[in-house]
């Protein structure tokens, strides 16, 4: 682990991007369990936040 | 710990596949059954259109034509509609989950809920390969900048190759 850093809501995907790579592209969206899905869904918690990465993305995706 | 990141798009449903291509950031917009691509300015795009369902990614062949993941293996058509890219009918039950092609177009995919690990095929989707040893199920298959060819099988697997 080189870095962390906390957010409210939980991470479902990452990529690294943006024009030199090194941009750390987050999904994020409140995960309220299976039972709740349409709920979650309905209430578009959803975001993509970027940060800062020290390196560039390399391999595939 | 590093300073918040910042909010690029809100006020979405469920987002995954997350994928750097062609100067913007694209994802799987699940529960909103489109592709979504936004610029490092927030604007953002309906690219194409997904499953309703859950459980569905991105990614491009080679030649920049996208691959939708769910009941089927998609792929866009230059005139935006989709068409179905190769036959996996009755490989997965519950459909295709994860997707990643590599530099020379080989698709690795996993199965939805309890479907197949990972399976790997050449550009066109027309023999697929186990990846690995039934039970191995990563979340997401990922490659080196140097996978040019599918791995082969380990093992026989529990998972079943297309014909």
């Amino acid at each position: 682990v080189t870095d962390r850093f906390e957010h409210d809501r939980a991470i479902f995907a990452a990529a690294l991007g943006g024009p030199d790579g090194r941009t750390l592209f987050l999904a994020a969206a409140e995960w309220r369990g299976t039972g709740q899905i349409n709920e979650a869904l309905a209430a578009r918690t959803g975001q993509i936040l970027t940060a800062p990465a020290p390196a560039p993305g390399a391999g595939y995706p | 710990m590093s300073d918040a990141p910042q909010v690029l798009l809100d006020g979405l449903a469920y987002v995954e596949s997350a994928r750097w291509h062609d100067g913007r950031l694209w994802f799987a917009h699940w529960g909103a059954g489109g592709v979504v691509a936004v610029g490092l300015d927030g604007k953002s795009e309906v690219m194409a259109a997904g499953p309703p369902r859950l459980g569905w990614s991105i990614d491009w062949l080679p030649d920049g034509r996208l691959l939708t993941t769910g009941e089927q293996l998609l792929r866009q058509e230059p005139d935006g509609s989709m068409v179905r890219h190769a036959d996996l009918t009755g490989v997965a039950e519950h459909g295709w989950n994860e997707i990643v092609v590599d530099g020379r177009g080989n698709i690795y995919l996993n199965g939805f809920g309890g479907g197949p690990g990972p399976m790997a095929s050449g550009p066109t989707g027309s023999a697929w390969t186990p990846m690995a040893r039934s039970g191995f199920r990563p979340p997401t298959p990922l490659l080196t900048p140097t996978a040019t060819t599918p791995p082969r099988a380990r093992s026989s697997g529990s998972a079943r190759a297309a014909r």
